[in-house]
């Protein structure tokens, strides 16, 4: 059983402040939801948790299980555990997902003799082709195909938490269910800890969240169950801000 | 300097170079290919990739030359430049001579900077900087190295990697 804690969290970019004070608690297996319209701070937490350039921290902290992550470069986070599933996933011209997997496992001191029949199961499960599996990464796949990508390395790589970031944007219905699934999947066969951050409560629907959280100018103003979800889809988010 | 040159003398012959040149500090590799089509219905072609990195120049320096009489010629020369900082450079200077009205000459160049979010994507799946850095790298020769054999291919990706130590930023 892991935590990851987020307190206070003032973050932002060189001369404006766009987080102003988060906190949040997400354990182990747990579902959080992260809602809030557009310009919210969404992609800043995701960024600034997993540590992107180009963003400052002006106070407070982001643990797992204790350890302090802001600060460390990107890779030291993700050995600490964290995963960050990209809204806009980059695309590196002849660079394929299985180096980067065996270089990742190594990293981890995984065993990468499977590495090539685990990647096809794991692909298999999501509808994933094979084919595509061989391409350089994010080059020439479309927007359901990269996240089928982005959901396949998660799968491989086993964090204790993951940050999904808008997965649900670019992709079609079959490409949106088989991901979600994935990830619901992992969050009872691996205790995966999911932090779910969405504009729509259709992920949701696939993906069903223990806690839902409405993030506006850069605060959560409320907490809830699911059902706080399906207010939002009635009301909007004019309510809340 | 490193100008390997192919001279096609009989109708139809063909000919190819693909050169990969590495400019570290302190250095200007000047480089490239010639290619001479002095019979009828040759054709021939160029891809040279360059990466400079600590205030590394590189250049790519080319003749394509298409005698007169030596009609129904092609040529396809694509010049890729990486730079891997804001202190490092990349010139092209593709020459063509051309003499005859029928040929078909190509050029295409490419410069790219290592992004920031390449960079941070490998890194968010646990690779260092170092590791992200050779693996992008890698990535933009890769279409000379799959034409390697094997052997050369790791030895030519160690090279990378070891180039790639002590890079920060």
């Amino acid at each position: 059983m892991s935590t990851l804690t987020i307190s206070n969290l003032q973050a932002g970019i060189p001369g404006k402040q766009i987080l102003n004070g988060i906190d949040l608690t997400l354990k182990s297996g747990e579902v959080h939801a992260i809602m809030g319209p557009n310009g919210a701070g969404k992609s800043t937490m995701s960024g600034v948790i997993m540590g992107k350039p180009g963003y400052d921290v002006i106070s407070g902290s982001v643990t797992i299980d204790g350890e302090e992550l802001l600060g460390k470069p990107a890779w030291e986070r993700a050995l600490a555990g964290l995963h960050l599933v990209m809204q806009y996933p980059t695309e590196v011209p002849g660079v394929h997902i299985d180096e980067v997997m065996r270089e990742a496992f190594a990293t981890r001191g995984r065993d990468t003799k499977e590495l090539d029949a685990l990647i096809a199961k794991e692909a298999g499960r999501i509808n994933f082709s094979t084919d595509l599996v061989a391409r350089s990464l994010n080059v020439d796949l479309s927007g359901g195909e990269k996240k089928r990508n982005e959901t396949l390395q998660l799968s491989l790589l086993k964090p204790k938490f993951a940050i999904l970031d808008e997965l649900d944007s670019g992709l079609d219905i079959d490409a949106l269910r088989d991901c979600a699934r994935r990830v619901e999947a992992a969050t009872t066969e691996d205790n995966l800890g999911v932090l779910v951050i969405t504009h729509y409560a259709r992920l949701l629907e696939e993906l069903k969240p223990d806690f839902v959280h409405i993030l506006a100018a850069g605060k959560i103003v409320k907490s809830g169950g699911p059902e706080l979800a399906d207010e939002l889809e009635k009301s909007g988010y004019a309510a809340f801000q | 300097m490193k100008y390997p040159s192919v001279y096609l003398v009989g109708p139809k012959a063909t000919g190819e170079v693909l050169s990969v040149a590495y400019a570290g500090a302190g250095q200007h590799q000047d480089a490239g290919a010639k290619m001479v089509h002095a019979a009828p219905e040759t054709s021939s072609k160029i891809v040279s990739k360059s990466i400079s990195k600590d205030g590394g120049i590189t250049t790519y320096r080319g003749l394509v030359r298409v005698d007169e009489g030596a009609y129904g010629c092609k040529s396809h020369v694509q010049c890729d430049a990486l730079i891997l900082d804001e202190t490092s450079e990349s010139r092209t200077l593709p020459y063509m001579e051309v003499g005859e009205r029928d040929a078909q000459i190509g050029h295409e160049a490419t410069v790219s900077k290592i992004a920031d979010e390449q960079l941070f994507y490998l890194q968010s799946r646990g690779l260092s900087q170092e590791q992200a850095m050779s693996m992008v790298v890698n990535g933009f020769i890769e279409p000379v190295t799959r034409t390697l054999p094997m052997e050369y291919a790791v030895e030519w990706s160690r090279l990378i990697e070891l180039q790639m130590e002590g890079s920060v930023g």
